[in-house]
């Protein structure tokens, strides 16, 4: 080692602050796994491979829900009613010699049906 | 394991803490980072499921490494401290604190004007105290190319110095 070298190296050197080590240490004595898992590093292709399950996972998990449903047909019926005020025509209602679809005023109970059903 | 490693670590900190340092600091430039390069390496230490054969070189390589990793996610954007290597002297002598203060603030700024390489080979050489085998292992390069580098650095340092 020449004079140069002896120079650069008589300089006083920069330290680390004295927290470093504590800050190192004493982290470590404590347990924290759940920190640990978000502090590692993953590659791009491993967290794309990850995403990727996910969404998969979630379709899948969508379709099987969508197939489990209760089909309308098993469904309980449900009954409506209906409050008639006005008639919902003018002509005779007592006039039988014609079919007719006419309702009267008053309440009417209906019972819808799913689908399947008609 | 993870208790004997701990205790090897924390041996390792204690003998080799400021070298550790001053080699991160030669990628970073900042003491901040160099701080946050030591303490990330040291997280991944502890997490290793092997011993290294080497701990010592092991310990110097991550973090080299952990300091490169942040030098990377920062962009290359960080600036090097004015006098970001050495530490302030202390003596009676105001006059021989001046000197040596300019001094070392004129050798900070010629390590800037090496290139990494031989910036970074030189102070772990001169203030790392590595051998140049030690650096090679390190830098992952022949112990031919780690003098070629420091004689060729420490050359252009002392022309840079007598400017």
């Amino acid at each position: 080692m020449d004079d140069f070298e002896e120079k650069l190296k008589s300089l006083k050197l920069s330290k680390p602050s004295e927290g470093l080590k504590n800050r190192i240490f004493s982290q470590q004595s404590k347990k924290q796994p759940l920190k640990w898992i978000f502090l590692k590093r993953v590659s791009l292709g491993w967290a794309t491979v990850f995403a990727i399950s996910i969404g998969l996972f979630g379709f899948f998990l969508a379709q099987f829900l969508y197939t489990q449903r209760t089909p309308s047909i098993l469904r309980e019926p449900s009954i409506v009613k209906i409050q008639i005020i006005e008639s919902s025509t003018t002509r005779n209602v007592f006039d039988f010699t014609k079919t007719s679809v006419d309702f009267l005023p008053g309440e009417l109970e209906v019972r819808t049906k799913s689908k399947g059903e008609v | 394991m993870m208790r004997l490693l701990k205790n090897e670590l924390e041996k390792i900190y204690d003998d080799f803490s400021q070298q550790l340092f001053v080699c991160a600091l030669a990628v970073t430039g900042n003491k901040e980072l160099a701080e946050d390069a030591m303490h990330n390496a040291f997280c991944h230490l502890f997490h290793l499921n092997f011993v290294p054969q080497n701990l010592k070189a092991y310990v110097f390589k991550s973090v080299r490494n952990s300091a490169i990793d942040l030098i990377r996610q920062n962009g290359r954007t960080i600036l090097f401290s004015e006098n970001y290597i050495f530490d302030s002297e202390n003596s009676h002598n105001p006059r021989e604190i001046a000197n040596r203060n300019q001094f070392q603030y004129k050798v900070s700024q010629a390590l800037l004007k090496l290139s990494e390489d031989e910036r970074e080979v030189i102070v772990q050489h001169l203030y790392a105290d590595l051998t140049f085998r030690e650096i090679a292992e390190l830098l992952n390069i022949s112990i031919g190319t780690v003098t070629s580098w420091y004689h060729r650095g420490l050359e252009r340092l002392k022309k840079l110095l007598e400017e």
